[in-house]
């Protein structure tokens, strides 16, 4: 199973608890002042971010507070994985918010969900600080970092050291109303997100998406390459302080039950020498992170693209054949003709 | 790519004097001491220092050299990134930039040539330096 952290506002939080749906937006207002869909690439974001979710994942929420600092709340599950629905749930004059999901208290700790606890996120800062959070660095939008509403956390650690704030501060930090909670069914015009995956082979955020869809379906086909996954994330910090994202991290055992994590590069069309020399760059960068046991873990490279070239297959082979510091996979995609699915291949 | 030495026996003449095979320079290198040999492999660990005022010498990274008595090979150069892997998470926690890999051997392999150059081009780590020896 999964988890993630979803950031919402205060005044959509209050709707969404009770209902217990997200939804993440598709536009946003532009400097103008004018409401303006976001691009091609950045709906695939969106749909990446949110396509690997399966029913049972662990939910996390950032409610974004109008006045004062923001809070996590939780802990729910997902009772309904992610789909496309365009009925109007929340008060927005302009956005219906329509890549959503639903969820319900998570049944173990719903004492926590029916009295709204929550945390400071800036104590969930500090365990970003502390490394007990490694898979991210901030849930703030900064400059220079991709907008993300949804986030996966990895449902190991990060999940329960979560858990844990929101038992240690749950006398303090709890409303003192039940929550009245009124879920809602999936209407007709529901469709399965996997459905907007559009236009692979065009878009790096779409080819991304169908990945994360796939190793959510644990699809034998990837599960064939890469082998078998316990954990996958995207967009993870190599290093807190380097502020680069891993496209994919895939965390699974290896056969003397020591971790595996497979770092994924994932290019559009072509993969070049650079491309390879990043990947490396970042296997190294993942190999001096406190999570990772340099002893016994095995970090494995792998560059999806669907074209390489000669020098970074040699270069990949020669490496491998040698057997020393983790191997590296070069994946061949091939889009189909309307662009909706790919095959996968290892190349090396 | 490859440099030349003139010396005999280089495995004796560094174990001698680290200085002595034109390899390190003192104005570049700083002090250099040797902390661990393996006569059996022919393999140098040799820490860099530098003089601290407050605390003395402080360690600036490490040399790890390999001698091989004969041509470099495909399966020499595996053993020798097995060996250097071994040195960087024992001495470095795993951070290749700490560890300065050396080889010096008779002759190369075309095909290690070919490796090593690709190598360096591609690892964001302190190249691997490849010396010849010859009288």
């Amino acid at each position: 199973m999964g988890a993630f952290i979803c950031s919402i506002s205060e005044r959509d939080w209050e709707i969404s608890r009770a209902k217990g749906i997200y939804g993440n937006k598709i536009g946003n207002i532009g400097q103008s002042g004018k409401y303006r869909k976001f691009s091609a690439q950045t709906q695939f974001s969106i749909i990446r971010d949110l396509v690997g979710m399966q029913k049972g994942d662990k939910v996390f929420f950032h409610v974004l507070a109008n006045d004062g600092p923001s809070r996590i709340h939780g802990i729910y599950i997902v009772r309904e994985p992610p789909f496309y629905d365009a009925t109007r749930i929340w008060k927005d004059s302009y956005e219906i918010f329509p890549y959503r999901f639903l969820f319900e208290p998570y049944p173990k700790y719903r004492y926590l969900c029916e009295y709204d606890a929550n945390i400071e996120v800036v104590e969930f800062y500090e365990l970003i600080e502390q490394r007990k959070i490694w898979s991210l660095a901030t849930l703030e939008n900064e400059m220079n970092i991709e907008a993300r509403s949804v986030r996966k956390i990895e449902d190991g650690g990060e999940a329960k050291e979560t858990l844990r704030l929101l038992h240690r501060d749950y006398r303090m930090r709890r409303q003192e109303q039940k929550v009245n909670f009124s879920p809602i069914s999936l209407t007709r015009n529901a469709r399965p997100l996997r459905e907007f995956i559009k236009d692979i082979g065009r878009f790096e955020n779409s080819i991304k998406a169908l990945l994360m869809y796939k190793l959510g379906q644990k699809d034998p086909a990837l599960v064939e390459i890469l082998g078998p996954i316990s954990d996958f994330m995207n967009e993870v910090f190599i290093a807190q302080t380097t502020r680069k994202c891993m496209d994919i991290l895939c965390i699974g055992n290896s056969e003397n039950q020591n971790k595996k994590y497979i770092i994924c590069e994932v290019k559009t069309d072509r993969c070049t020498t650079k491309d390879l020399s990043q990947l490396l760059f970042y296997m190294d960068l993942f190999k001096r992170r406190e999570i990772v046991n340099i002893h016994s873990d095995l970090i494995i490279g792998s560059l999806i693209g669907k074209k390489f070239d000669s020098e970074v297959i040699d270069f990949s082979r020669k490496r491998n054949a040698q057997n020393v510091n983790g191997s590296i996979l070069l994946i061949e995609y091939t889009p189909n003709e309307q662009g909706t699915d790919a095959s996968f291949r290892r190349i090396t | 790519m490859v440099k030349k030495l003139s010396i005999l026996d280089p495995y004796k003449t560094l174990c001698k004097d680290l200085y002595s095979a034109d390899i390190f320079d003192q104005a570049i290198d700083g002090l250099l001491f040797l902390v661990e040999k393996d006569d059996g492999e022919q393999t140098l660990l040799i820490e860099k220092k530098f003089v601290n005022n407050s605390e003395g010498y402080l360690n600036s990274g490490y040399y790890f050299i390999q001698c091989i008595n004969s041509v470099c090979s495909d399966e020499q150069i595996k053993k020798f990134r097995g060996l250097l892997e071994k040195v960087v998470k024992q001495k470095a926690k795993g951070n290749y930039m700490e560890v300065e890999p050396i080889i010096v051997a008779q002759k190369y392999d075309d095909s290690v040539i070919e490796f090593v150059e690709q190598y360096n081009k591609m690892q964001k780590r302190k190249p691997i330096q490849l010396f010849i020896y010859e009288e």
